[in-house]
């Protein structure tokens, strides 16, 4: 049989079942038995939920960092066509960067790309 | 679909089309880890982008040994830490959105824990978050945190003790 100080310990990965089925198992049962820690298992679950819905309610960084993103990659991508599958295809895409708008196309041969067009990766 | 796993191979031969599918799956969990730790909308948003940054340059370094999420928020903390040494954060107020006006019941709710983990010690946000929103196991967490699974299972002790008493 589990202390309560080690049952305690476990709760909050009891409450959201990230826990292996043996120890789930042996603190289903000291729970049965313990008002105190079920009491405290109800109040870890409640805290849970708490905690987990606010940080649910934090606004999204949306479109404006993927943005931000782009431009650090070398240009915000405006056109990008895919053709094919996962093996074998052909990708291009057209970037916006300041004065340019460089052009990228690269061939997918069995899942590795190779450019075609633009500059090679590294260059 | 293709799994996170096969999109981080497709990065690391620099598409970008695989790059943008890894970001609308995983930029809001990002943001929001980022936002647990940092408290600053403004320094949430600066982690993910030096956090992706780091996924488009190193993407050929994940080896599977780890689910792409815990990678991502293993790389995630590792950005907050940098961020924390040049910002000196001791001189920093939090500055999350007011949203005290809001006649919802919900987003009161949410302020309350927003006021809550603004008294907690960053290592304490930083274990709530993982396991009450990230559902991560004993192990992935101790993982993540480069600590004793020990010393994982007291610090979330007292860091939802801690919480509890902050919004009772």
């Amino acid at each position: 049989m589990m202390p309560c100080e080690q049952i305690r310990e476990w709760l909050p990965w009891y409450v959201t079942g990230s826990i292996d089925l043996a120890t789930a198992e042996r603190i289903a049962q000291h729970l049965r038995d313990c008002e105190t820690c079920r009491s405290e298992f109800v109040e870890t679950a409640q805290l849970r939920h708490r905690f987990a819905a606010a940080i649910t309610e934090a606004p999204s960084p949306g479109s404006r960092a993927w943005r931000q993103l782009g431009l650090r990659l070398g240009g915000a991508e405006t056109v990008n066509i895919d053709l094919g599958s996962f093996l074998i295809g052909l990708r291009i895409g057209v970037a916006a960067h300041d004065r340019r708008t460089p052009v990228r196309g690269d061939l997918r041969i069995w899942g590795r790309n190779v450019r075609i067009i633009g500059r090679k990766k590294g260059a | 679909m293709r799994s996170d796993a096969q999109l981080l191979s497709r990065i690391a031969d620099q598409d970008r089309g695989a790059f943008r599918l890894l970001f609308e799956r995983h930029s809001d969990r990002i943001y929001r880890f980022a936002l647990t730790l940092t408290r600053n909308p403004h320094l949430a948003e600066e982690v993910l982008q030096e956090t992706m940054m780091t996924v488009w340059k190193a993407a050929g370094r994940f080896k599977g040994r780890s689910k792409v999420t815990t990678w991502l928020l293993g790389i995630a903390k590792n950005q907050a830490r940098n961020l924390f040494r040049k910002e000196e954060r001791g001189r920093r107020l939090p500055e999350m959105p007011d949203r005290h006006g809001d006649a919802s019941g919900k987003i009161e709710m949410s302020v309350h824990v927003e006021r809550a983990l603004d008294t907690l010690p960053e290592g304490q946000r930083e274990v709530l978050h993982f396991v009450f929103y990230e559902n991560l196991s004993v192990r992935e967490t101790a993982e993540l945190l480069g600590l004793p699974e020990g010393t994982v299972k007291s610090r979330m002790y007292h860091a939802r003790k801690n919480l509890a008493k902050e919004l009772a």
